[in-house]
């Protein structure tokens, strides 16, 4: 068990990882370091049975994901589904639009929207697979780990999950295309 | 396809692809496109794959708020205060209980020396027994600690 002053460190090193996994994973920025929060304190109290057998990275990975999938239920039982016009919501908030014109900063935001709906309609598990595959750098045998699943499963989810995003961003594309 | 594609919406997969190397090159976090090259998109398998795998290596841009890993720290429940013994009593009244039971036995046993036969000799070793064993669980649950 680490001392408050170790733990801290452990939180130092593994902030941004937690910061960044919730980014992807929650629609909503308004609580994600209250749920940062949430992680590292359920990795305190989960410490006193971690026998060091995994990596601290799978261990919280896999609290991260679980509260993110917690606030994934609550946030939809509150809101229903985002238009591709809200230009305000989810991701495209955190992206910095460093020397672009206006037009092309809606243009942007709207495809990042596009790729935030069709991420949000996957089942969870696609949706976490997809996130520590790509934007994590996991692989297929660390995610296996991380989620308790077969590596084939795994491989299924990614394959399905990729399927289904591009067939959502086609089809946006071409009513792009068309207006 | 591709062929077929280039012809229709004078686009090529080749172009479209280029196009976004360039602008990942050039740091562009997404890639900006003109209405037919989003005609081609919205045909091309291999060009939306290669859009789709673009977009979703991305990491979202963070700002991790000062001083979160103090408040985290300042968060963390005191083990000192979580650890609590079983009050004294508890093992004070088992101990008693166990000397009591042992001694009731014993007087039991030798009070009149005519029943002290074999099968009463074999009831008392047996009361040995239970006593004992009573005995050592009072001990174990008296000495144990609880985190609450």
């Amino acid at each position: 068990m680490p001392t408050p002053s170790e733990f801290e460190e452990i939180v130092r090193e593994h902030q941004a990882l937690v910061f960044r996994t919730l980014a992807r994973l929650v629609r909503s920025r308004e609580h994600i370091e209250d749920l940062a929060q949430e992680v590292f304190l359920r990795l305190y109290r989960g410490m006193r049975h971690f026998r060091g057998e995994a990596k601290i990275t799978t261990y919280l990975y896999r609290i991260t994901l679980n509260v993110a999938q917690d606030e994934w239920k609550r946030q939809r039982g509150e809101q229903s589904h985002r238009s591709l016009s809200d230009v305000e919501a989810g991701w495209e908030n955190r992206l910095v639009s460093r020397e672009k014109n206006a037009e092309q900063s809606l243009s942007q935001k709207q495809m990042w929207a596009q790729v935030e709906n069709a991420l949000a309609e996957l089942s969870a598990t696609e949706r976490n697979v997809i996130v520590l595959f790509h934007q994590e750098e996991c692989t297929y045998e660390q995610i296996a780990v991380i989620l308790n699943l077969p590596v084939g499963t795994v491989r299924t989810h990614l394959h399905r999950g990729r399927q289904k995003l591009r067939e959502q961003m086609r089809e946006r594309m071409g009513l792009c295309a068309k207006t | 396809m591709r062929e077929d594609l280039t012809r229709e919406d004078g686009v090529s997969c080749e172009a479209v692809q280029r196009a976004m190397r360039q602008q990942a090159v050039r740091g562009e976090s997404i890639p900006e496109f003109t209405t037919a090259e989003n005609e081609h998109l919205a045909a091309c398998d291999a060009c939306t794959e290669m859009l789709l795998t673009r977009m979703l290596d991305q990491k979202p841009e963070i700002v991790i708020p000062t001083g979160f890993a103090v408040r985290v720290r300042a968060q963390l429940p005191d083990s000192a205060k979580t650890v609590r013994a079983i009050p004294a009593y508890g093992l004070r009244t088992a101990v008693a209980v166990l000397l009591l039971l042992a001694l009731a036995s014993s007087v039991f046993a030798y009070s009149d020396p005519r029943l002290w036969t074999i099968s009463n000799r074999l009831s008392f070793v047996l009361e040995c027994i239970v006593t004992f064993e009573i005995g050592g669980i009072a001990l174990w649950l008296g000495t144990r600690r609880s985190t609450r």
